[in-house]
């Protein structure tokens, strides 16, 4: 990975040399057409199931939901001619479970869509996928690593891709203890305290390499995840859900140059733009392009968890949050809608207000998590 | 002034008339004065002796005398009296005494000038007068300019012609003069020396004023008398010019009447003139304001030259080829400005002696070290220090001239505060080394050496380094006066390696080396007055080491991995004809026949037919032994010019020319980088072809101050490469799965008003130019833009470009330029999908848009120190502002896909007016 390290950093060096600027550029408005299906899928030996997502390219500015291709008939086909007929579809996923994968058949998705179209994907290989030897982490002086180590004694594999599922606690710093029901501040009992979320993230980072340049079939240190030094992420509890599957040379090429054009592109020491075309095409027109890759493996997967407490101080230490404190006297309480926090009562002994301050401070659930603990924690 | 000028000649009249004893012996003189007038102190010299003064009243009257002498002579107490006055005074034999202003007066007769010997009385007053070491040469300029030389035994036999030979020099450091035409106005016969400064001009016998004329040299002539061949050395004076007054002198003809089109050169005065990037005379960024020139983007690397790619330019740094004249990822070139003499750039109308790429030929040429005394020159600009130093070996038969450069950036680097940068490394160095060595007046030899070397790394990541070092040796021997040959034979290495540490299970070292091995003897034959031919034969060895990859450190478990060498040979003869039909009519014709073998030892794969050739479809590999032959290619390159004069200050001309490249670039990045690798032509990729026809007109307007140009030119492309989608070139055991076959096409009109010389000089351009590429597979999953023509990456239609001097007086010049172009071609995304958690980017047709145009203003002030002859050191100090007007012109243009959202950003390099300060030195 590291030995196809583009040239980015002459911009680095632009930058210090001369002053460089970085402007935000909206492209002309681009014509053509651009309504391409895209299919993302994969067979899972794992799992004993497969999954296809089918949905649409949209233009560039399009702020919409990119449409999903609903109600197709899309089939899992084994070489020999058995095939499996996929449910779901209203939403754009297919799925089937349960299934009985033989290993030492190819695999290929069948699609036809609501309008007529038929599309087929190449025969892929069921790829064994080796253990994840350990997920670990190493901090720095700002921010905090975590990497994948794994290998293969048969030598096989050499192409792997990850994604990840990332699940962190944190804390509202004021938490709630009260909220207005009916015009009076009311407890909030334990089960309905907003003061600990957990907020779950998928990968979007496309997290491919190879090993074909070394001598043993060994991924050492591959970096998933960067955090940087003082964010809520690992403030409390961080876990980490590591996926790993062994992929074809083809699907490496494909994810690598889908990784190319799309999170390093246009500099001029960058590869010049083009078509990234997988292997799934269209039956009735050999010039269409059909965005997307069908895979089949075995999925193997690790977690690992990262305490606030197991971190070097400068990573741990969280800036102070900023919280003004307000003071609310009770006839403005009263007046205040249902279901307003407030933190805690003042005056002794008679209640003459609530301390109250902005929503993010009282309620986690602001900033997107959940308060329901996961399953696994 | 004018009543000096009367006593002068006055005087001059008395000597011829008056012809009285010696002046030494009229008598001593006792006097005694105190705040006198000085004509009391005349009035007693000449009662007391018989001598008699001239001088002039007025520039005496405010004199004060206060002198006491007895039985002094009169050298004594003028001497005594005028001390520490502006006043000079002189006495010739006759006894008169002339005291002048300012200025000494000569009261004796030329050196040389009855061509008898001396004088005896010069011997003793000689002394007394001191010339200035400029009015002394222009006093023996008047000399030779009037002396008849005769040329060839003397023979009463005037019938026919006899040719004369010889160099041009300048006279202060010897060094000759390039581009200087020597020439008789009837008939109109004229030459235009060589490289060498050497000239060959065949004449009718007889009488003729020889006219010498060079840019920002003293134009003269030579009497001579041509009784058979021979040799005229003919030394120049630079054009000092006096502080009132501008003389305009430029090879004012050469345009117009020259045989070559589509030619620009330029001298290191014209290019220190310009304003600076970065405080460094940029022969690169010079070249690029010339019309037909364009490059992908500023502080890239590559020239694109009337639609070429960057690799189709044949850049040559005396005679031996330059593979990557950049440092710095191409913010700066390698070219060292104080070692350079000038920059030839042909675009069209390439002579046969040239060939091995495609678009364009860049001739540099470095100085030769000064013949008559140790000089040295140097200069401090916010990244670079440099220094060159230059002097006899041997007086006036072997010079040196050596030169180095190297930058603190480094430095600098290391005190920032930002984190990333202070890992950083950013460092380069450039040396030049040459030796000239007169052996006798027929054998001269030429020593060169160069090297550049970069090193480059960012926040402990990949290292970079690479180095450009070539070495030629160049014996030019003239046979006679109509026949000169010159041998050259060079070595050009490049190389780059890059190493990463960051992983240690992956780190590793990988390297890439090119190197050429070439040898040319050209012949020059002044047949006669109409012909001049040149012909020659070139032989060119390429080995190439196209990738090895090692692993760095006890832990890394990288694969050791070395693609094959590889070998070529490129063997070249040719000749062409400069024929002269008449005054109004010039003809060039020539022809090169290239041949091209690919060498083993070599695994060659063999693909199947009637599929794209991918990894999977090698059905076989073949082994040929050292020096087989794998594939050859070959062919005959013609080149020809025509020349029409339609007027005195007109003319017409057409060129076509075909050349074949060998060995070309693989890149699949807009701008060229360090770590693009270069592959010869072999079983799969075939060589580059390129034809060019251009046309033009020239005019001069108002006694050749303006030069008016206008070029139009056609020219495609045979087998140019392309890429598959996502290939990789690095270390790629068969590249030729990834390569695809495409062909190309250019055209444009290149329009160019240029004042060469005076107090407001510089260009004016426009080109409207296009430049288009397809390829060319039988396989639809191989073409581009569904094989339609579409814009190369350097495709920039219109471009305008300013460049303007203007010298306020000697010490002050003041330099605008302006640029103007379309944006670069780019690749668009034409959707958007999600895929793998995030928006990913559909991109399709190529270069479809254009990132915004360019435009910058740069200005510039030089100021240099004071012009006394006589001081310690030479020094100049520039004021540079790059991009004025601050506009932020768009570097590049990309989009990333972040948090689930597509963003577009444009960079710009040089956002913000970059002001810099240079001061230069010499000494």
């Amino acid at each position: 990975m590291t030995f196809t390290k583009k040239h980015i950093s002459v911009y680095a060096l632009a930058a210090f040399l001369f002053s460089s600027c970085l402007d935000p550029y909206s492209p002309p408005a681009t014509t053509g057409d651009v309504d391409l299906l895209v299919v993302d899928g994969y067979l899972s030996v794992t799992s004993s199931s497969v999954a296809v997502r089918l949905s649409h390219a949209v233009a560039l500015d399009d702020s919409g939901v990119p449409p999903a291709e609903q109600n197709a008939n899309v089939r899992l086909e084994e070489s020999d001619g058995g095939a499996v007929i996929l449910s779901g579809g209203t939403d754009g996923n297919y799925t089937a479970t349960g299934l009985t994968i033989d290993a030492s058949k190819k695999y290929r998705v069948h699609i036809q869509t609501l309008g007529g179209k038929e599309y087929y994907s190449d025969y892929v290989d069921v790829l064994k996928t080796p253990d994840i030897d350990s997920v670990t982490w190493r901090p720095s002086d700002k921010d905090l690593t975590l990497y994948v180590n794994t290998h293969d004694d048969t030598g096989n594999s050499k192409y792997y891709l990850w994604n990840y599922v990332e699940t962190f606690e944190y804390s509202a710093p004021y938490p709630a203890g009260y909220e207005v029901i009916n015009g009076e501040p009311t407890y909030l009992p334990v089960d309905e305290r907003v003061d600990i979320c957990y907020k779950t993230n998928l990968s979007t980072n496309i997290l491919v390499t190879s090993s074909e340049r070394l001598s043993v079939d060994l991924i050492r240190d591959f970096p998933l995840v960067v955090i940087p030094a003082g964010t809520s992420k690992i403030s409390r509890r961080y876990s980490l859900l590591v996926t790993q599957r062994t992929i074809s040379k083809e699907a490496y090429t494909f994810w690598t140059q889908l990784q190319k054009t799309t999170e390093s592109l246009g500099g001029l020491f960058d590869p010049m733009p083009s078509e990234v075309v997988g292997n799934v095409h269209s039956a009735t027109s050999a010039t269409e392009p059909v965005l997307g890759f069908f895979s089949a493996g075995e999925e193997k997967q690790q977690r690992i968890f990262i305490n606030n407490r197991d971190l070097p101080d400068n990573i741990r230490r969280m800036p102070l949050p900023f919280c003004p404190l307000d003071s609310i006297e009770m006839p403005i309480v009263r007046s205040l809608p249902d279901h307003t926090f407030l933190v805690y009562p003042y005056g002794v002994p008679v209640t003459l207000g609530y301390v109250s301050t902005t929503i993010d401070c009282m309620d986690c659930r602001v900033k997107g998590g959940v308060t329901h603990k996961p399953d696994f924690w | 002034m004018k009543t000096l000028y009367t006593f002068i000649i006055c005087g001059i009249a008395m000597l011829a008339l008056t012809q009285t004893a010696n002046g030494q012996q009229r008598g001593l003189i006792n006097v005694e004065l105190s705040g006198a007038p000085f004509k009391q102190l005349v009035d007693a010299i000449e009662s007391q002796t018989d001598y008699h003064f001239y001088y002039n009243p007025r520039t005496t009257d405010s004199l004060k005398i206060t002198l006491s002498a007895q039985n002094q002579n009169v050298n004594a107490v003028l001497g005594h009296a005028l001390a520490g006055t502006q006043l000079h005074f002189a006495v010739d034999p006759q006894g008169n005494i002339f005291v002048t202003e300012g200025r000494d007066i000569m009261t004796d007769l030329p050196v040389d000038f009855f061509d008898t010997g001396v004088a005896p009385s010069q011997q003793t007053l000689a002394s007394g007068f001191d010339y200035t070491a400029y009015e002394k040469r222009e006093k023996e300029k008047k000399l030779v300019e009037s002396k008849l030389y005769a040329i060839g035994p003397k023979s009463s036999n005037l019938q026919g012609n006899a040719t004369m030979a010889g160099h041009v020099r300048d006279v202060t450091n010897g060094e000759p003069l390039v581009g200087a035409t020597v020439y008789i106005e009837k008939p109109l016969i004229g030459v235009i020396t060589d490289q060498f400064g050497y000239y060959a001009i065949t004449l009718p016998k007889g009488r003729h004023e020889l006219k010498i004329k060079s840019i920002s040299m003293k134009s003269t002539v030579r009497q001579i008398m041509l009784y058979a061949d021979g040799k005229l050395e003919i030394e120049l004076d630079p054009d000092v010019t006096p502080l009132k007054e501008v003389v305009v002198e430029s090879d004012k003809d050469v345009r117009v009447m020259g045989m070559q089109m589509g030619m620009e050169k330029l001298d290191i005065k014209t290019m220190k003139n310009m304003p600076l990037a970065l405080g460094e005379t940029d022969i690169m960024k010079v070249v690029l304001a010339l019309p037909g020139v364009q490059s992908v983007g500023e502080g890239t690397v590559g020239l694109n030259v009337r639609g070429g790619a960057a690799n189709q330019n044949l850049i040559l740094f005396n005679d031996a080829v330059v593979y990557n004249p950049s440092h710095l990822f191409g913010f700066f070139s390698t070219f060292n400005p104080d070692v350079l003499k000038n920059v030839e750039l042909y675009k069209s109308g390439i002579t046969a002696d040239y060939g091995g790429r495609l678009s364009s030929v860049l001739d540099v040429s470095s100085r030769e070290g000064n013949l008559k005394k140790f000089q040295g020159s140097g200069g401090i600009s916010p990244i670079t220090g440099r220094l060159t130093l230059e002097g006899p070996l041997i007086k006036e038969k072997t010079s040196f001239l050596i030169g180095a450069r190297s930058t603190y950036s480094d430095w600098i680097l290391r005190q920032l505060h930002n984190e990333r940068l202070k890992n950083s490394q950013a460092s380069f160095y450039d040396v030049n080394l040459n030796v000239s060595h007169k052996i006798n007046d027929r054998n001269n030899l030429y020593l060169s050496g160069y090297m550049s070397h970069d090193k480059f790394k960012l926040n402990t990541d990949t290292s970079y380094a690479y180095s450009d070092r070539n070495a030629s040796i160049k014996w030019k021997h003239i046979f006679n006066n109509k026949l000169y040959a010159v041998a050259t034979g060079g070595i050009s290495k490049y190389s780059y390696t890059m190493s990463s540490d960051l992983n240690p299970v992956e780190a590793f070292d990988m390297n890439f080396s090119i190197q050429q091995i070439n040898g040319k003897v050209d012949f020059s034959y002044f047949l006669n007055a109409k012909h001049t031919i040149n012909a020659g034969v070139s032989v060119v060895r390429y080995s190439l080491q196209p990738g090895h990859i090692a692993p760095k450190g006890e832990q890394s478990t990288q694969k050791t991995m070395a693609l094959q060498h590889e070998q070529g040979q490129e063997n070249a003869i040719y000749i062409g004809d400069n024929f002269e039909v008449s005054p109004k009519l010039s003809i060039y014709g020539g022809v090169r026949y290239s041949f091209y073998e690919y060498l083993g030892p070599r695994n060659v794969y063999q693909y199947a037919n009637g599929i794209p050739r991918s990894e999977s479809s090698i059905t076989d590999s073949l082994y040929y032994g050292s020096g087989k032959s794998i594939a050859s290619y070959g062919g005959a390159e013609p080149r020809f010019s025509i020349r029409y004069s339609v007027s005195q200050n007109a003319s017409v001309k057409f060129s076509y020319n075909r050349m074949r490249q060998y060995i070309q670039m693989l890149s699949n990045t807009t701008a060229m980088t360090p770590t693009d690798i270069w592959k010869l032509s072999d079983a799969y990729i075939k060589p580059q072809v390129g034809d060019q026809v251009s046309l033009g007109f020239y005019k001069n307007t108002r006694k050749h101050s303006l030069e008016i140009s206008l070029e139009a030119y056609y020219k495609t492309t045979q087998n140019a490469l392309d890429f598959k989608g996502g290939a990789v070139l690095l270390l790629n055991k068969h590249i030729e799965t990834d390569v695809v076959d495409s062909r190309g096409k250019a055209y444009g009109v290149e329009f160019m008003l240029k004042r060469a010389a005076g107090k407001l000089n510089g260009w004016l351009s426009y080109t409207y130019s296009r430049s288009f590429l397809q390829t060319v597979s039988p396989y639809a999953s191989e073409v581009v833009n569904k094989g339609d023509y579409y814009p190369s990456n350097y495709d920039k239609p219109h471009a305008v470009n300013f460049v303007g001097n203007y010298k306020f007086s000697r010490r002050f010049n003041f330099s605008l330029n302006m640029t103007y172009s379309t944006g670069r071609p780019i690749t668009l995304p034409l959707a958007k999908y999600e895929l793998g958690g995030n928006y990913r980017l559909y991109y399709s047709d190529r270069n479809q848009y254009r990132i915004p145009d360019y435009f910058r203003t740069d200005i510039s002030i030089n100021i240099e120190g004071n012009h006394k002859i006589k001081k310690l050191a030479h020094s100049s100090w520039t004021f540079a502002v790059y991009n004025l007007t601050g506009r932020a012109n768009a570097y590049s243009v990309f989009f990333r896909s972040e948090n689930g959202q597509v963003k577009g950003y444009k960079l710009s390099v040089f956002a913000q007016p970059i002001p810099t300060v240079t001061y230069n030195f010499k000494f």
